[in-house]
């Protein structure tokens, strides 16, 4: 905001300073005071339709909406009075009146902003009794989208978000006054990469998540903090799992949905679609078993198997989706060994200027501060992580997550765990290092990447075990060095 | 010989309670008295009477069009202390309610019957039964009462 010049209010008897041009429901916020709001959202421009966030500024005659006013110095805010507790009632009453209350099968039951505010500031029965509005109900939007007019409040967050984070438009707002519901446009589909954002906006039940529709109801999963790796921005994320045989009983689905995290300087409030869809990799068509020439065998054969590279040529391709402390830990397994490195990448793909950059791969940058280089040989081992593309070798031993054509010809292949199997740390392009941490024990008798070092450690008979703290200080300290120069 | 003692004594007790019963029934047997001393039911042609409040085993119920009345919401499975209630929810196509259960299994084995499975249903779709207290079943699994079983009459 313009000069950045800061001013004092007192918002509920507690002074705060910000900067001048703040909307006052932020400043609030940083007082430690949350103003109840169904229409503003941090990353959207205010639109103030929705008015629950009415607060009475001294000096004002009538209550003022604290999302579309911006701070004065000295400015006196009251958020709590009993005029605007009533005011709040009355808001979510008429809210309420056309509002179906199918709590028990909509997804969004559990999460949803007006069952929080109709428990913490209404919780008066209904008054109107006439018949509700009939409205469209489950409309495809296109992609994963279902739009249902009857749950929906108009707070136009989707059509704001379309119009001024993706600037596609495909979303207005129609008819007038009861009968308005929210719709595309003519000839339009919601098919761009940002659209599952639209479900984390939405407040209430509105719009809901076809890949999640009826799958789990939203209390019964675990959140685990964690980062995505589906290209080098690095979205931080939530991963949604339930892995309790009581309420997760006939299905083999661990992970339900992933959620975008709040991150200003990498994500900020959200998450493209890629990264939304494509969990499914860690329950679908894994390795659980080490494979050796396309036959299932134990862990205990492949440690014997293992013995056969010792003093022969080996060339490791570590891969771009390893954490930075598997990678400095192979790295150094490599130097004690006398191996020669290369590295693995997920080919480029399309980017944008919203969030998506060209580079797929999580941990490219990592890669880049160890020193690891694409490239080949033709050594006579060959020890491959995560993509089945190296040269010409004549042992080849592959260290993979997800089952793929062509396995059996593989001298071995050892199932890895995949990243919400393990904890770790990734560099996105920026040189962030960002945790992501364990959701799901690893699935079947898979290892994650630098145990399954431990294992060529013990069967070259050197001691070098794999302790991930360690790792990372030690991939610190090469990082700092790489970051002087 | 201490022992022996013990024994004769808990052989008294024995045959007092015996004679005083065999007394008590036979003056109820004959007309004298109203009181049957302690004598076993004769299960299943005498009954006992359940309490007005106990509540058996669970029903689902049907709506008027045969639709189960279940919508697969999870409330009775989130309120069950003894969790043991499975449900597996599926998209109902053509019907406004669009949510219905694929499966629905109470594990009768585990199950506390508190009841509260009942108190949580919104639509009315589960009940308990009143006064029917044969759960018996020969093996634990079958105790895994399903849609099928739990709708039957």
């Amino acid at each position: 905001m313009p000069g950045g010049k800061r001013v004092k209010i007192i918002v509920d008897g507690r002074e705060v300073e910000v900067e001048q041009g703040t909307l006052l429901i932020k400043a609030a916020e940083e007082a430690g005071v949350y103003i109840p709001r169904l229409c503003y959202h941090e990353g959207l421009r205010p639109d103030g339709n929705c008015r629950m966030c009415l607060v009475e500024v001294e000096g004002l005659r009538k209550p003022v909406p604290a999302c579309m006013t911006p701070v004065r110095d000295g400015m006196v805010v009251k958020t709590n009075t009993p005029a605007l507790k009533e005011h709040r009632r009355k808001v979510l009453e008429f809210i309420l009146t056309t509002h179906p209350m199918d709590c028990p099968i909509c997804d969004q039951a559990g999460e949803c902003v007006l069952q929080d505010y109709y428990f913490q500031y209404d919780l008066e029965d209904r008054r109107y009794f006439e018949d509700r509005e009939r409205k469209p109900k489950k409309v495809h939007w296109g992609k994963n989208l279902i739009y249902d007019a009857e749950r929906c409040i108009l707070c136009r967050r989707c059509v704001r978000f379309l119009d001024h984070v993706t600037k596609t438009g495909e979303l207005g707002v129609f008819e007038r006054g009861i009968q308005s519901y929210i719709g595309l446009f003519d000839g339009k589909k919601i098919e761009n990469n940002y659209s599952g954002n639209l479900v984390d906006l939405c407040p209430v039940g509105a719009i809901t998540d076809l890949d999640f529709r009826f799958k789990m109801r939203v209390w019964f999963l675990d959140r685990t903090p964690s980062v995505c790796p589906l290209c080098a921005r690095g979205c931080n994320i939530e991963i949604h799992t339930n892995t309790d045989p009581l309420t997760n009983r006939f299905s083999s689905q661990r992970v339900f949905r992933i959620k975008p995290r709040k991150n200003m300087d990498v994500n900020r409030w959200w998450i493209c679609d890629e990264g939304r869809y494509s969990y499914k990799f860690i329950d679908q068509n894994r390795i659980t078993r080490p494979l050796i020439k396309g036959k299932e065998a134990s862990w205990d054969a492949v440690s014997r198997k293992l013995r056969e590279i010792i003093g022969r040529e080996v060339r490791v391709y570590l891969s771009a989706w390893m954490s930075n402390e598997e990678l400095i830990y192979w790295k150094k397994l490599g130097e004690l060994l006398q191996w020669k490195l290369s590295l693995l990448r997920r080919p480029d793909g399309d980017q944008d200027d919203l969030l998506r950059v060209a580079d797929k791969n999580p941990n490219t940058t990592g890669a880049r501060i160890l020193g690891l280089e694409e490239g080949g040989g033709n050594e006579e081992v060959a020890v491959v992580f995560h993509f089945p593309s190296p040269g010409e070798h004549k042992m080849k031993i592959g260290i993979f997550t997800n089952a793929f054509e062509g396995m059996e010809d593989w001298d071995m292949v050892l199932p890895a765990a995949t990243f919400a199997e393990k904890e770790g740390h990734w560099t996105n392009f920026q040189g962030r290092v960002q945790k992501f941490q364990q959701a799901l024990e690893p699935l079947g008798e898979s290892l994650e990447e630098g145990k399954i070092g431990e294992k060529f450690a013990e069967a070259f008979g050197i001691e070098f075990p794999w302790k991930r703290e360690e790792m990372e200080k030690e991939f610190l300290k090469e990082m700092k060095k790489w970051s002087g120069r | 010989m201490r022992l022996f003692w013990e024994a004769v004594k808990g052989l008294r007790v024995t045959a007092r309670h015996l004679l005083r019963n065999l007394w008590k029934f036979s003056l109820y047997y004959v007309g004298l008295s109203k009181d049957k001393g302690v004598v076993t039911l004769e299960y299943p042609e005498e009954r006992r009477e359940t309490f007005p409040r106990v509540r058996l085993r669970h029903r689902l119920l049907r709506r008027e069009d045969g639709r189960l009345r279940c919508v697969a919401c999870f409330l009775c499975a989130t309120a069950c202390p003894a969790r043991c209630i499975y449900i597996e929810a599926e998209e109902d196509p053509d019907h406004p309610l669009e949510k219905k259960p694929r499966q629905f299994v109470i594990d009768l084995g585990k199950c506390a019957y508190c009841g509260f499975c009942v108190e949580a249903c919104p639509e009315d779709a589960l009940r308990m039964d009143l006064h029917i207290p044969e759960l018996a079943e020969y093996n634990r699994d079958d105790l895994l009462y399903d849609i099928e079983k739990l709708t039957k009459p």
